[in-house]
């Protein structure tokens, strides 16, 4: 792929015109967190640290209508998408769109979820360094999906691009950025310190009692879930208009294999009812149900569920120590 | 053929209602005006605007309608037990891989049946019926709580003309119109010397029941790639995204409802 160079001091007017030429541009902004907000300008962009919620809600909402419905009638709602570019995101947030693509555009398109990610500029920024003690990207194959990487320099930004909408997009700003024969070096592509996971294959250690230790500190909150950047579950409600029960909206939510409701069925028998179950659970659906499935481990490491956790469960931990002892004995 | 609407498998389209027939105190049977190229097993989701969605078995192969048996035991459920000829009902489906009744052509086959686990059953039965010389020996066993709850009953006095037929009442405190025996329809499985050469076990019904006629069939001597369970799980896609009916790494809704008993083994009763 073609590489490019975008000076540090060009980032604030970039931003701008890239605010004036799209819908909406998102970036990292520190408030009380760094979130990824709507700016208008590139002088309160915050790269420090990964933003504290992953950019999943843009693409596979919280809340989704999918559609209305009066009496018998039904129609589905008018959801345009403006074009959009969302900067600075982190590998491991990139992935987990990919992964989220994998469902939601290849499985099957779902027509909300693809209208958004096909109107959306992904511009990625590389960690020069480990953003939280508890990121473990670095063991998880990572791949390159963005149109366009930034890599951190001096002065400016190597910046490589992924797709063809990246290129296309390079060449709509031809005056922010200027070709390079520079190439990203094999240090640009991973992150020191960030291959803490002894092991992505974890089907032998089902029985292990060390998952006990976690599910005892579980409070079953779901914090993991809504902060992972790659949880694709939902749920489907129905909402009516107060005051005439046969309007409403049909919408799809997003949902936790962490709570007893999620398998819960009429007569109230839950199938997970043990929450080492759904503790379990949800470690192996990221790291061995998908990728049976579709080939690729659906956790890209990005270790919110850990720091995040508010017992602050470290499973990468646990895992290690699984694999330690079963080497040791 | 795929009941949906535009291009998202999450819209359903509306259906009138032929006939709704209250089988028992707590359920109906539905007979939409759908014509369905469907493998017995395989379910659909129906809706009641406002209320929600569930996932019911379709309990009719073949004809130009299709019959669901709905027990009313939640929010969905509960509504449509309300539903009555010619109103209108939605829905979106067939979903799930149904029971293989490819596979089993030309075998025999053993079917176990707990409560509204009959319905599935009864489309199987159904298929068998238009197509009974290219099976072998057909052993059904269905239970049911009480005479009371007893559903499909002038279907069942039909099939005996054709199929091996028992039925079993937990508690038959009630008098009983039809030829049956006293006790868990597992015991009655037990006690019956079945077709064990060439057979197939399909089996539907409460996890519990589940569980034990598969100790009980394996006891007989049945190969365990030979059963046939159809798991309920809650769910809401139908297309192997939402999640809910995960058993393990599989999904109820794509790769079952239908499982061959050493895929699930661990989780039957989970």
């Amino acid at each position: 792929m073609p590489t490019y160079t975008l000076e540090k001091s060009d980032l604030v007017p970039f931003i701008a015109s890239l605010a004036r030429r799209y819908y909406k541009v998102y970036a990292p902004v520190r408030s009380d967190v760094v979130r990824l907000q709507e700016v208008g300008s590139g002088e309160n962009i915050d790269l420090t640290e990964n933003t504290y919620l992953p950019p999943k809600d843009l693409f596979f909402g919280k809340r989704d209508v999918l559609f209305t419905f009066d009496g018998p009638a039904m129609a589905l709602p008018l959801d345009t998408v403006g074009s959009r570019v969302l900067f600075g995101l982190r590998r491991c947030d990139l992935n987990a769109i990919a992964h989220q693509d994998l469902l939601y555009m290849q499985q099957r398109r779902d027509p909300i979820y693809a209208a958004r990610r096909e109107a959306t500029v992904l511009i990625g920024y590389h960690c020069p360094s480990a953003p939280s003690p508890y990121c473990f990207c670095g063991s998880m194959e990572l791949k390159e999906c963005q149109d366009l990487m930034l890599m951190e320099r001096p002065d400016y930004f190597l910046v490589e691009t992924g797709s063809e909408k990246g290129e296309k997009f390079i060449r709509s700003l031809p005056r922010y950025f200027l070709t390079t024969f520079e190439r990203p070096t094999e240090d640009d592509r991973r992150t020191p310190g960030t291959d803490r996971l002894a092991t992505r294959d974890i089907a032998a250690l089902f029985g292990n009692k060390l998952w006990e230790e976690g599910a005892k500190k579980c409070l079953s909150c779901g914090a993991c879930t809504t902060l992972c950047p790659t949880c694709y579950c939902y749920e489907i409600h129905d909402e009516v208009e107060l005051g005439d029960l046969d309007r409403g909206v049909r919408c799809r939510y997003w949902s936790s294999c962490q709570l007893r409701e999620f398998t819960r069925v009429a007569g109230d028998y839950s199938f997970r009812d043990d929450r080492i179950d759904r503790f379990r659970h949800r470690i192996y659906h990221q790291m061995q149900y998908f990728r049976d499935r579709y080939g690729v481990n659906l956790c890209t490491g990005c270790g919110r569920c850990i720091s995040f956790c508010p017992t602050r469960i470290d499973w990468v931990d646990i895992v290690n120590r699984m694999v330690s002892h079963a080497s040791a004995s | 053929m795929q009941v949906q609407a535009r291009d998202n498998v999450l819209i359903p389209i509306p259906v009138r209602v032929l006939q709704s027939v209250k089988e028992t105190p707590d359920s109906i049977t539905l007979t939409l005006d759908l014509r369905l190229n469907h493998k017995p097993g395989q379910f659909m989701q129906i809706s009641v605007m406002g209320v929600g969605e569930a996932p019911i078995s379709i309990a009719s192969w073949g004809g130009n309608s299709t019959t669901l048996h709905i027990r009313q035991v939640g929010n969905v459920t509960g509504a449509l037990g309300n539903c009555r000829a010619g109103d209108t009902v939605f829905v979106r489906g067939p979903y799930g891989n149904g029971f293989p009744m490819d596979e089993t052509w030309k075998q025999s086959l053993i079917l176990v049946g707990g409560g509204c686990g009959v319905a599935p059953l009864r489309g199987v039965i159904q298929h068998i019926l238009r197509h009974r010389a290219d099976y072998g020996e057909v052993a059904a066993f269905l239970g049911f709580r009480s005479p009371a709850e007893l559903i499909f009953q002038s279907d069942i006095e039909r099939w005996r003309k054709s199929i091996s037929l028992n039925v079993s009442f937990d508690a038959m405190q009630e008098a009983c119109s039809i030829k049956a025996t006293e006790g868990f329809v597992t015991e009655l499985l037990r006690q019956t010397e079945v077709p064990l050469e060439r057979t197939t076990a399909f089996l539907c019904g409460p996890p519990i029941m589940m569980s034990i006629a598969s100790d009980i069939l394996r006891e007989k001597g049945l190969p365990e790639e030979k059963l046939y369970l159809s798991m309920e799980r809650l769910m809401y896609c139908g297309a192997g995204e939402c999640c809910h009916c995960m058993i393990g790494g599989h999904y109820a809704c794509v790769d079952g409802p239908v499982f061959r008993w050493n895929e699930i083994k661990e989780h039957v009763r989970e």
